[in-house]
């Protein structure tokens, strides 16, 4: 880390473009089942500490059940993960919390 | 319109890695693209939003890779991006890419100061909607 005294800036289209896609595209559907779980606990008003409660087990036995390796699954797959770990969800439930979770577009 | 900015040693940390551990930049891209398409809404845990040693607070957070699921592959490495967005969603403003494997949470008392200043250098220079310390 340096401290330049004439600070420069750039756009993030200036980073470097990622090197390979299959490796990204893994990374981004690991994230993007991270950001599905995340969603639904926070939708539900519980924390990590709230479903390790009701579950009686330790708060790193959710956050490792949540990170579990999930490769190519259907979203019924996944409600039926979800359900399996004691999420009361239904398919409904999670497709309004889905929805409500997308961002909103931005102007380019 | 949103504006997001990288800092000279943002990129040239993600420039270095991505010449010499693609794999590994190639996760910290696609975290830096997951913040940028979610913002606010950026839940999972590999984005953390407030750190406390900032003077921006929760408006300062930071990414996070490896992710748990192949940190197995890379035990020497914990690497963070340090950033802050204005609560408005003006501006992000990307500042600090580094390692903390090595120095543990004590990279946070060198880091953030850095991040801090960057932030601030940034909104006088690009003449960003200003954002008050909490």
């Amino acid at each position: 880390m340096t401290n330049s005294t004439e600070p420069k800036f750039y756009s993030t289209d200036d980073l470097p473009p990622v090197n390979d896609s299959g490796v990204a595209r893994a990374a981004h559907d690991r994230i993007m089942a991270r950001h599905l779980l995340a969603t639904l606990r926070n939708a539900s008003g519980k924390t990590l500490v709230d479903v390790a409660k009701n579950r009686g087990v330790t708060k790193a036995a959710i956050h490792q059940l949540e990170n579990r390796p999930l490769t190519k699954v259907s979203v019924g797959s996944l409600v039926s993960y979800i359900q399996a770990l004691g999420y009361p969800i239904d398919e409904d439930w999670v497709a309004r919390t889905i929805v409500e979770a997308l961002p909103t577009p931005t102007a380019v | 319109m949103v504006n997001d900015h990288v800092s000279l040693q943002f990129k040239s940390a993600a420039e270095r890695l991505a010449n010499e551990r693609p794999d590994l930049w190639d996760g910290i891209a696609m975290t830096v693209e997951y913040l940028r398409q979610f913002r606010r809404h950026a839940v999972a845990p590999d984005v953390r939003w407030g750190i406390a040693q900032s003077i921006f607070g929760s408006n300062c957070g930071e990414i996070r890779w490896p992710d748990p699921e192949v940190q197995e592959k890379y035990l020497d490495d914990a690497w963070r991006g340090l950033f802050v967005a204005h609560p408005d969603e003006d501006w992000y403003v990307f500042t600090v890419l580094g390692n903390k494997a090595t120095d543990g949470n004590r990279w946070y008392d060198r880091a953030v100061p850095i991040s801090d200043a960057v932030v601030r250098a940034a909104i006088a220079k690009l003449h960003l909607r200003p954002l008050r310390p909490e």
